[in-house]
């Protein structure tokens, strides 16, 4: 049976563009994973060498995925697993008897060349472009990918503040911008900026991140004059309209905001106006004819007021940001600059220079570089692709559609939620619509069975978003991604199956209907026979989710909770931070007194001391107060006072190794005078966040940071990467997931409950107007917006109203992903207030109201494969110290260098002053030092001249000179000789020693060196000197060992 | 001629095979030479022939690759050159930059910190074609490459790099130096005239992979009657023989050793291989099972080291392996040492340092650790203490060296407190010492780094600083202490004689751009000798060495193989076409080493990370799939073990702390203030921590300017403007003076702050003084021209007893300012914040009889309290006070910024009466022993924030 979506590689008429709509569990990176494996496998289809084909996705996890999926695929066919060989000939122009061979040549082929087996992130893929252009940029290729601009923009700015002081240009700027921020967004209640330099800076942030997104120029109009002029006709048409009103006679409209306004226009605080409304006219209707002519002057100059007040609008916000842009356009060259100089580079910066660069001419010189040409994209999620990203994709796909390659992009625009991340749903759509391809037709499929859900899951689907969604006010929102009319079809062998559930509960701040209702889902569905693992609980903010975890955790179910992973939250990272922060700093009180009363203490002493919890308890609170106001303070002092023997125990090492140990090890030591793998273990096992700790702080050693403060501030600010601190939530553990819609998208449940509560306002930010010029940042608020602001024929209220519906339609998607997670069994809770009726008017509550439960339960299979037993070894290391011996490096340069030069020495006979010369001159350039010539070429003339030494160094028949020589002993250890004399009846070793004078330590080394002689030269007699060269100022001396 | 050449197979120990090239019972053998490519083997093969011949010998010379060819070079061929390395090298590339038009990276690269990572990079590349024997011209005729495109700026890039080329060695020459790759050629080219004929024999063994040079060498060699080659089967070899137009004598295998049992373990990180591998060990400990070096531990990537030695290694005892493996220097403290030195210089103003960069320097562990008399706690607590001065008096955030040993404040609170320590007492002798001793240690460290004459100075003073911490620290504890600061040492001192040396900067920053840079790519290296014991091997050291328990940690994507195909500046198609291998060639060099490895071993363990960026390695995919074709199965579960953490993510719910007799008996004499009242209303346990235990959050010098400080600050403006007109009659207009007002915010922001202030603190100047007098001109003086008012205290501190029934409370407050208005006395509270919220009481929804609203509905007691403090100490009567907050923190000032208590006359009583009953339940509460502190009821708001979040265990 042919393939719906694919046709035949025969079929395949290249350029080709497949734009494939894929609904949730439509099988989608099936599709595109077939699409791969046919392109390779297919001898009909051009350029489909596996360098030339490029597959991109979304995330490290899905790239790996869809590697491993090709190659399982392909081994599939290797083991001649029907179901896939049936596939596969569906669209691979090959006999069933040969594919086997093809497979299996295409698996090493992959397997040989690795590299080139390309299944790239979108940002990696970018990445790898920037890299291979990097010095163009500026940028050496070694260069550090940051995540986050917060860093390098904190420190640009602190750059910038510097040469802010008094008389100073940038002093002068930065009080222009204060004035303007102040004076323009003055509101009665609102916060002075007694510090303005936060507020700055966080503004700088946004909009670097803004901009960075859209790829564009800012344009920074200065429309100062402009505002200052329309506030004055503001001003005298308010003034002149009431004083018209009052004498008018007419009875004022109480409902008017007319006396607001001129309240806030004598009193300069005009941006206050923008929160009134101005539906009422200032005077109430009048049905006496003569004065109906009063009445309509009125209205007339109402109207005009507020068409003047729309005006202000428009340059209130355009001019909003400025003050920013300025300071911005100031210091942008100096992030660039300190980039540049750090060699780091913002993924969002990324994509901004390559499209600098990239247009049709570059686009091969592009390809040159990287290594290869890609004939042939695949791209997965294509509906989270941001505009930036598109625009450099774009010329690259045409670049390879002209040379008759091909692009299968995968997406659902209904699953766009990433509006926040600036992914853009509708170049999806919008390409749906019109193709912007030269080289190639678009054409769009789509895929309608979906093999995830059951039955009744697609059937409460197709109630909320094709009939509820369709007969609503958001129906238009819903065309926009295509919610409204998708199509899915049931797997065969799937119909009738399955349970949806709405339950709408009240808003009940303090009894929290919605909690109990969770709790007794949990125990009926594991009644039912579903497991903990089986049931995921979907929300919409991590707040709720850390809620529902509280309730899961006071009911006493098992949860992972994916907004509680980060364990700085977890009391021991607590406990173990407070440790160390008290060690490096003991007067640190709280800290100390943190870990005093925390459990690892507790625990220890109970173990050690065999003292029970209360006991401690009990002990160290009166400690703390009776030392509340001890002159022992820091608490430390009085604590080794009182109880020595805990702190021998605990802490007394501790306090003096964090003197001289690397982080880790001292966070090692800490383990293991704790023990606290072994304390932390059982049922509320600690061990994930320990393990955690300590691979943290091994990364933290890997940023060139290696102290106790630096981790520290690395471990308290929160702004630090809160993935990086997340445990890893195990495969297979049996506990109720608990996570936000949005990082269930991908993921599929047998059992998903979710909770759901009214819907959030649209709190807007920054709003891009886009023209030929670049864009401009603007500020708009839906007051704003009714004021139907212009600007250059632009209606300002249709860029809010759009952003409005991007907004919306990412909250409509989002319930579409979320009710589409469910393989099984779903249970929607709607918690309701009195006013709210989105979402809900959305949820068919009665269709689906609780009915009897199916006795069929479609549990996971979960626990595949062996686990790993691990051991937690609670061994310290001990280290033996040595005497210190002071480095002296210089010293022992030094020293070596002389080595060198007697080296080259076997005999003194000739012009040994000028050989020394020459030698050391030598050495010097060879080794690129400059020891003093003379100095030493006199040294070593007086060694030699001493009558005991100069006997070693003359020529004498039979006598050989090994100088440097290596030997070994019987056991396989080394020795590298200075010099060894071999004479007719007796050998010499001579030692050469520079600086101080450590006879025992060289007589012990000698005596291995004549050992080791003696057995090589058995009928010899074998003597050792050592000869101190420099001892007191040329005091040479040589010491005789037999 | 017949080349003694001899094809092993990938089973037989390349070692022992070696061995027995030479010949037994010698005791010189001197005359042998033994070549490998690498170092590691040599130590093998002297213990393997140390075994055999159970006596002292003289070894042959064993030789890497690299290390025949410099013998070759400089005995052989007398080549008397000074070899350099990438360092140097830049120095020469840095000039030809700076002469070539259209160089690399247009007009990016011009200063010396800027290119000298690009020309360590460029070098790499020149190297390449050098050693690979590729003549100038070829670079440049790289325009002529058949393409169906002309990657225009690809093509000027490679021009560039020709020009680099032509003229790189030619100067390297010139200047009588020499590389690495230059040395290669040389001997390359002039192999023919070396006369080895003096050795009894010349052994290659275990090459792979050669480079041009290389192979001319061998084919050079081969003519000689003494030279003897072994070849190790492994995937690639054939192709190489085939160039070398060599057919080796095929050895049998010998070995009747099966195929290796391999097993994989997948791990979510790095720590988790080494708990696997942990659990080995103890396992076969228990089994008496032995470890020697004939085990193996491989650790491709170095970061792993120290997780192995604390977590798998601590349980074999040192003396039972040994690690050889480059340790990137970047990653231990001496540089992060340094890096905090470096840091403090760059955030210095003029000559005045950065308080907070400064702490974190003399607060460092190196810094603060240094001895004074032999003793290191007397520095401790001398860092210690500034702190505590700077964080008290907290006036400047940039000072000099000088104010701060010279400032008598410290040196006596210093010297107090070490005074009061027995064992000091005699240490520690005067003032004067101790002023020494601070300055010995800004001079050996801070003052070192002010100013460079060059990168060669720099780097004698970099030296210098860590020998001083070395000398006089207890720094050296750390057995790995002395070979990171060796390195570092090293390192600098090759940075100190190199040919860049003479290069300076405009700004130290340059100097340390450069220092970071470098330092990032040296390491320290652990040699692993003498061989004994399990062998912890970096990848590249396991080359022609053969285990019988291989476990290889890592086994990921980008470190085995670590080859990444964008590490040049040679696009792929023009390494082609000049001939150089390119990233695949590189890879297969890992695999023939790695597989060799694996076929030679009894048991095999690959333990791999798959998470987020990491997969498994190509190689454990290929095993796998060999594997899977073997057994005809594609299930591969059976031999793939996967570690997971036990996760538990419940919590435990906050206990309350129950009251002895004590404590209640000290709560009866507490001194109560508002703010205190408020704590409790919002958390009991944290009144406990805060006012009974007395813990307060160790205060940070940050350098960010506080809330709190901003509104000390404007009370104190305000504070020094109204307290002369205290009880001075009414005030007049002319009494609100701007001028004044300018005056006393200067004088008190230069007391604070100091007088040349810059930045966030510049800018807050600014604005106080701004908003200040808005607060005077549309506050304070339309109020003095619409009432009369008469000031009646500032910042009076006011302490009463007082209480309701059976106990008395002690009650203390200060109150910002009371006036009286047209007559009626309004006591004012200031605040620089605008939110009205933060201090509102919601009458409408508190009831005295639920104490659970209490908490919900009262932001805070202060206004009450205050009114019954003046009410008490001055018997008034509530009704004839107003209380007030006065929100200056507005942005638009006006009289809406008073936020009253009551602001209907007629209600003050019926609420204070309310506010009152409730300061006295509360207080009553705390001093009932049955009631315990509780944590508080509102977790969610209340403890976000709160510094006894971890002694709660929230």
């Amino acid at each position: 049976m042919p393939d719906r979506i694919l046709e035949k590689d025969s079929d395949v008429h290249l350029p080709a563009c497949i734009l494939l709509k894929a609904s949730a569990g439509s099988g989608k990176t099936h599709t595109l994973t077939k699409r791969f494996v046919q392109f390779l496998l297919s001898k009909r289809i051009d350029k489909n060498n596996l360098r030339n084909i490029l597959a991109i996705t979304f995330s490290n996890n899905a790239a790996r995925e869809m590697k491993e999926r090709t190659l399982g695929w392909l081994k599939e066919i290797y083991f001649g697993d029907p179901e896939t060989l049936n596939q596969i000939e569906e669209v691979v122009s090959q006999r069933r008897e040969n594919l086997k061979e093809e497979a299996e040549r295409l698996i090493d082929t992959i397997l040989d060349n690795y590299t080139d087996f390309q299944v790239k992130t979108i940002d990696s893929y970018m990445t790898s472009i920037f890299k291979a252009s990097a010095i163009e940029f500026g940028y050496t290729p070694d260069f550090e990918i940051t995540l986050t601009n917060k860093r390098l923009i904190t420190y640009a700015f602190d750059l910038f503040l510097r040469d802010v002081r008094e008389g100073s240009y940038k002093a002068e700027l930065m009080e222009k911008v204060t004035k303007t921020i102040i004076r323009e967004n003055r509101k009665g209640d609102s916060a002075f900026l007694w510090n303005p330099a936060n507020n700055i800076l966080s503004e700088l942030e946004t909009i670097y991140k803004k901009l960075t997104t859209t790829g564009k120029r800012v344009v920074m109009d200065d429309f100062s004059s402009d505002l200052k002029s329309i506030k004055e006709r503001i001003r005298e048409k308010t003034e002149n309209l009431d004083a018209f009103v009052e004498n008018s006679g007419l009875e004022r409209n109480s409902k008017c905001t007319l006396p607001k306004i001129l309240g806030f226009v004598r009193g300069d605080r005009f941006p206050e106006i923008l929160d009134l409304g101005v539906k009422s006219v200032p005077v109430k209707k009048v049905k006496k004819k003569d004065i109906a002519s009063l009445y309509d002057s009125i209205v007339s100059d109402w109207m005009e007021l507020t068409a003047l007040i729309g005006e202000y609008v428009t340059y209130f916000a355009l001019t909003f940001y400025y003050p920013y842009l300025k300071v911005y356009k100031e210091f942008e060259e100096t992030i660039e600059r300190v980039n540049r100089q750090q060699s780091t580079v913002y993924i969002g910066d990324i994509n901004r220079n390559i499209k600098k660069y990239l247009d049709e001419e570059t686009a091969p010189d592009i390809y040159f570089r990287i290594g290869e040409t890609i004939y042939h994209y695949l791209i997965d999620e294509f509906q989270d692709t941001s505009p930036v990203q598109w625009t450099n994709m774009f010329l690259l796909v045409e670049n390879s559609l002209s040379q008759g390659g091909s692009l299968f992009a995968v997406g659902d625009t209904k699953q766009g939620i990433y509006g926040f991340r600036d992914a853009d749903y509708r170049i999806m759509k919008e390409l749906e619509k019109e193709n912007r391809f030269l080289s190639a037709e678009i054409q769009v499929k789509e895929l309608e069975t979906n093999y995830r859900s059951l039955e009744r899951i697609i059937e409460f689907n197709d109630k909320v978003f094709k009939e509820r969604l369709s007969s609503t006010d958001y129906k238009d929102l819903g065309d926009r991604s295509g919610l409204t009319d998708f199509i899915q079809k049931v797997r065969k062998g799937k119909e009738g199956l399955g349970y949806s559930e709405v339950t709408i509960l009240p808003k009940d701040r303090e009894n929290l209907p919605e909690r109990r209702k969770i709790l007794e889902l949990t125990e009926e569905l594991t009644q039912r026979g579903y497991n903990l693992g089986d049931i995921a609980i979907l929300t919409s903010d991590n707040d709720t989710v850390v809620q529902v975890s509280e309730w899961l955790n006071e009911g006493g179910r098992q949860f992972i909770s994916y907004s509680s992973l980060d364990v700085r939250i977890r009391r021991i990272t607590g406990e173990i931070v407070s440790l160390l922060k008290f060690l490096d700093s003991p007067v640190d009180d709280l800290s100390f007194m943190t870990f005093c009363t925390g459990l690892i203490l507790k625990r220890s002493l109970k173990r050690d001391f065999d003292i029970s919890e209360e006991d401690c308890d009990r002990t160290v609170h009166e400690f703390l107060f009776n030392n509340r106001e001890s002159e022992d303070r820091p608490f430390y002092i009085a604590f080794q006072r009182e109880f020595p023997h805990y702190w021998s125990r605990y802490f007394s090492m501790l306090f003096k190794e964090s003197g001289y140990l690397p982080l880790y090890d001292l966070a090692v030591n800490i383990f293991n005078t704790f023990d606290l793998f072994e304390t932390f273990t059982g049922k509320d096992s600690e061990e994930a966040t320990l393990v955690k700790i300590l691979e943290i702080i091994k990364n933290f050693e890997d940023t060139g940071k290696n102290s106790l403060r630096d981790f520290i501030l690395y471990a308290l600010d929160e702004d630090s990467g809160d993935s990086e601190w997340n445990i890893d939530a195990p495969e297979r553990s049996n506990a109720v997931q608990v996570m936000t819609i949005h990082k269930s998208k991908g993921l599929g449940f047998p059992v998903v409950i979710l909770l759901l509560y009214g819907e959030k306002h649209f709190r807007p930010g920054y709003f891009l107007l886009d023209d030929d010029d670049g864009v401009r940042l603007l500020k708009l608020t839906g007051k704003m917006a009714a004021f139907d602001p212009l600007f250059r024929n632009i209606r300002l209220n249709d860029i809010y109203g759009e952003e409005e519906a991007k907004y919306k339609v990412n909250g409509l998607n989002s319930l579409y992903v979320g009710f589409t997670r469910a393989k099984s069994e779903i249970y929607v809770i709607g918690v309701k207030g009195e006013r709210e009726s989105k979402p809900f008017t959305l949820l068919p509550d009665e269709e689906f109201a609780p009915a009897e439960k199916p006795l069929e339960v479609f549990k996971e299979v979960i626990g595949e494969g062996e686990v790993a037993p691990i051991y937690h070894c609670n061994k310290k290391i001990e280290h033996t110290f040595e005497k210190r011996e002071s480095i002296h490096f210089m010293e022992r340069g030094r020293g070596d260098f002389i080595h060198s030069v007697l080296c080259h020495i076997l005999f003194t006979g000739g012009n040994i002053k000028h050989d020394l010369r020459d030698i050391i001159e030598t050495l010097n350039r060879v080794k690129g030092e400059d020891y003093p010539v003379s100095k030493i070429a006199d040294l070593l003339k007086s060694f030699f001249k001493r009558e005991e030494i100069r006997e070693y160094f003359l020529e004498k028949e039979g006598r050989v000179v090994m100088n440097e020589e290596e030997f070994l002993d019987s056991r396989g250890n080394l020795y590298r000789m200075d010099r060894v004399i071999k004479d007719k009846e007796k050998i010499t070793v001579m030692d050469y020693k520079t600086g101080s004078e450590r006879l025992n330590a060289y007589e012990r080394q000698l005596r291995q060196y004549i050992n080791v002689l003696k057995e090589i030269y058995p009928d010899k007699a074998v003597e050792g000197v050592i000869a101190f060269i420099d001892m007191n100022r040329g005091n040479h001396r040589l010491h005789r060992l037999k | 001629m017949m080349v003694s050449a001899f094809f092993i197979s990938s089973k037989t120990n390349l070692i022992a095979r070696t061995l027995s090239c030479l010949p037994e019972k010698r005791r010189d053998y001197s005359s042998y030479i033994v070549v490998f490519p690498g170092k590691r083997p040599s130590h093998f093969i002297r213990k393997a022939l140390a075994g055999r011949e159970r006596q002292s010998v003289i070894p042959p010379r064993i030789f890497s690759m690299d290390e025949f060819v410099d013998f070759v070079c400089e005995g052989v061929l007398k080549v008397v050159t000074r070899k350099i390395g990438a360092i140097d090298s830049v120095a020469f590339l840095y000039d030809i930059h700076r002469e070539i038009d259209n160089s690399f990276g247009g007009d990016h690269f011009m200063t010396a910190d800027s290119f000298i990572p690009l020309g360590m990079k460029m070098f790499g590349d020149l190297e390449e074609l050098c050693i690979e024997g590729i003549a100038p011209g070829s670079v440049k005729g790289i325009e002529h490459m058949a393409l169906d495109f002309q990657p225009e700026q690809s093509l000027q890039n490679l021009r560039s790099l020709a020009s680099f080329y032509d003229s790189f060695y030619k100067r390297l020459s010139a200047g009588n130096c020499s590389t690495r790759s230059s040395r290669y050629r040389i001997v390359s080219e002039n192999i023919h005239e070396c006369d080895l004929t003096g050795y009894d024999k010349i052994i290659f063994a275990g090459f792979f992979a050669l480079t041009g040079a290389e192979k001319k060498i061998f084919k050079g060699l081969m003519d000689i009657d003494n030279t003897l080659f072994l070849f190790q089967q492994g995937r690639g070899i054939e192709r190489m023989l085939k160039e070398l137009a060599l057919s080796p004598v095929r050895e049998k295998d010998d070995t009747d050793s099966a195929a290796p049992e391999i097993k994989f373990i997948k791990s979510p990180d790095t720590h988790g291989q080494t708990l696997a591998l942990s659990k080995i060990l103890v396992d076969d400990m228990k089994e008496s099972i032995l470890y020697d070096e004939r085990t193996l531990i491989m650790i491709p990537s170095s970061d792993t080291l120290f997780p192995l030695v604390h977590q798998s290694l601590s349980l074999l005892g040192k003396e039972n392996y040994n690690i050889s493996i480059g340790y990137p220097l970047y990653r231990t403290p001496v540089y992060s040492f340094l890096n905090h030195l470096m840091e403090l210089i760059v955030s210095m103003e003029g000559g005045r340092i950065y308080l907070p960069d400064y702490l974190k320097f003399v607060l460092h562990p190196y810094t603060k650790n240094i001895f004074y008399n032999g003793n290191a706690s007397i520095t401790r607590i001398v860092f210690h203490t500034i702190e505590e001065i700077l964080l008290e008096t907290r006036t400047k955030t940039f000072l000099t060296l000088e104010d701060i040993e010279e400032d008598n404040t410290i040196l006596d609170a210093i010297f107090t407190r070490l005074r009061g320590v027995r064992e000091f007492k005699r240490v520690v002798s005067s003032r004067e010492a101790l002023k020494k001793h601070l300055t010995d240690i800004h001079s050996g460290t801070i003052r070192k780094f002010l100013k460079f004459k060059d990168i060669s100075d720099f780097a004698v003073k970099g030296i210098e600083v860590l020998s001083f911490i070395y000398d006089h620290s207890t720094a050296p504890l750390h057995p790995y202490f002395h070979p990171f600061t060796e390195n570092f040492i090293k390192s600098l001192h090759t940075l100190s004689k190199s040919l860049v040396g003479d290069i300076s900067f405009n700004e130290r920053r340059g100097y340390f751009n450069l220092a970071r840079r470098y330092l990032m790519t040296c390491h320290t290296p652990f040699e692993g000798l003498p061989v004994r014991g399990v062998q912890v091997l970096g990848f590249l050291e396991t080359r022609n060495l053969s285990f019988d328990r291989v476990f290889i940690l890592d086994s990921n994507e980008g470190v085995l193989p670590a080859v990444r195909k964008e590490d040049t500046l040679i696009p792929l198609m023009a390494r082609n076409y000049l001939g150089l291998p390119d990233y695949s060639q590189m890879e297969s060099v890992t695999e023939y080493y790695l597989g060799n490895l694996i076929e030679g071993a009894k048991e095999v363990r690959l333990f791999f990370i798959e998470k987020d960026k990491k997969e498994k390695s190509r190689f454990i995919e290929k095993m796998i799939w060999a594997r899977q074709k073997k057994e005809g199965e594609r299930d591969e579960t059976g031999y793939i073990q996967t570690i997971e953490y036990s996760v538990s993510l419940t919590r435990e719910t906050p206990k309350p702390v129950g009251k002895s007799n004590h404590v209640v008996k000290f709560l009866r004499e507490f001194k109560f203030s508002a703010s205190s009242l408020d704590t409790y209303l919002r958390c009991p346990l944290h009144f406990y921590y805060r006012y009974v235990l007395n813990i307060q959050e160790k205060a940070e010098l940050t350098g960010d300017i506080e809330v709190s400080e901003i509104g000390s600050f404007v009370h104190d403006v305000l504070k020094n403007y109204f307290e002369e007109y205290v009880n001075r009659g009414l005030l007049t207009i002319g009494d609100i003076s701007n001028n004044r007002l300018m005056v006393v915010t200067d004088s008190l922001f230069k007391e604070t702050y100091g007088d040349d202030v810059t930045g966030a603190a510049w800018l807050l100047k600014h604005q106080i003084k701004t908003h200040l007098k808005e607060f005077f001109q549309f506050y304070q003086r339309p109020l003095v021209k619409d009432l009369d008012v008469e000031i009646k205290g500032i910042e009076e501190r006011i302490e009463v007893k007082a209480g309701h029934g059976k106990n008395d409370f002690h009650l203390k407050g200060f109150l910002d300012r009371v006036e009286t208005r047209n007559g009626r006395l309004v006591i004012v509270d200031y605040k620089t914040s605008a939110d009205k919220k933060k201090y509102s009481i919601d009458f409408k929804k508190l009831s005295l009889n639920d104490r659970d609203t209490w908490e919900k509905c009262v932001k805070t007691l202060q206004l009450p309290f205050y009114m019954l403090l003046y009410s008490k100490k001055y018997k008034k009567d509530v009704k004839d006070i107003d209380a007030m907050f006065l929100l200056t923190g507005q942005s638009a000032i006006s009289r809406e910024i008073e936020h009253s208590f009551s602001p209907a006359i007629l209600e003050i009583s019926e609420r204070y009466d309310i506010m009152e009953e409730i300061i006295f339940k509360l207080l009553e509460e705390i001093i009932d022993v049955d009631k315990e502190f509780e944590p508080t009821v509102n977790r969610k708001v209340n403890c976000k924030y709160c510094e006894f979040i971890n002694v709660c265990g929230q």
